[in-house]
């Protein structure tokens, strides 16, 4: 492959990362909007070896419970295609959103799968867990 | 600096652990089973052992360093002051607490943490009353009262 076809490649699979996550942060500001939290954005740089430096966005949620940070992290990881954090803030626990075999999963801090499907309903749960956790 | 740096550096203290956990851990899994990659160097297997045992305080103390520092940009900055004289991490806690106003139930929990990091450091006790994370989240939550931005201090 020669360096043109590598860039090609590079600029093709940030893309459709940037897609994502562009739905991503679409889906949960539609869903904590529905539940009348405020979120914000909050624009953020990410460099990667494999796609260089890119601009995407955070979210900022606040829910009548606590704040939540939605961090996008990197495409590159191991054992998936891409990372999101779900953040309490400020205590910092944390879920993370992983993208593979084309969906959105959840896994705890320390990688054990969640059991539950990512949807409106977990979302919800899992911001309300978080920042109720001591 | 932004009060976020912070959050980020606690953040990164806590990458690094899961690294050097994931590492040793690795390494104490590969030394059972061949003793012999270990000839070379002066690291006995109970050495692992007893660096995962304790790695969580290890970390804890840089986490707990990462936090005192915190405090003490924050000082110097409310204080316009280049420098803040030695002061014991208990003072820079009450200090700190004093002019962000934090719960009380917060410094206390704080407190704690230190407490554990004190008996790691100085006499060795591995108290697992607390885990890294509820160390992490205590000392965010004190810290999650800075002001989001921290001019610096007059130099």
């Amino acid at each position: 492959m020669t360096s043109t076809d590598q860039d090609s490649n590079s600029t093709a699979v940030r893309d459709e990362w940037l897609d994502l996550l562009a739905q991503l942060t679409n889906t949960i500001k539609q869903w904590v909007q529905e539940n009348e939290w405020l979120v914000a954005e909050q624009q953020k740089t990410i460099t990667e070896d494999k796609l260089g430096t890119y601009t995407t966005c955070e979210l900022h949620v606040r829910s009548p419970q606590g704040n939540l940070i939605v961090e996008p992290v990197a495409r590159f990881v191991a054992g998936a295609e891409g990372r999101v954090d779900i953040s309490a803030f400020p205590t910092l626990h944390r879920f993370l959103l992983i993208r593979k075999d084309g969906r959105w999963q959840l896994r705890t801090d320390s990688g054990v799968p969640w059991p539950k499907e990512w949807s409106q309903t977990t979302f919800l749960e899992l911001a309300k867990h978080l920042v109720a956790a001591p | 600096m932004n009060r976020s740096d912070f959050f980020k550096r606690i953040r990164q203290v806590e990458a690094e652990l899961a690294a050097a956990h994931l590492a040793l851990a690795r390494l104490d899994n590969q030394t059972r089973e061949d003793i012999t990659i270990l000839t070379i160097s002066s690291v006995a297997p109970n050495d692992i052992r007893l660096a995962l045992g304790k790695l969580e305080h290890t970390y804890l103390v840089r986490m707990f360093a990462a936090f005192e520092y915190a405090l003490r940009l924050y000082l110097m900055s409310v204080r316009r002051r280049a420098v803040l004289p030695r002061t014991p991490a208990t003072h820079l806690i009450r200090i700190a607490a004093g002019r962000l106003s934090v719960p009380i139930d917060t410094v206390r929990k704080v407190d704690e943490v230190r407490e554990l990091r004190n008996g790691f450091v100085h006499e060795g006790r591995l108290d697992t009353s607390l885990t890294f994370a509820d160390c992490r989240a205590r000392i965010n939550r004190f810290l999650g009262q800075l002001p989001h931005e921290i001019p610096p201090a007059i130099r």
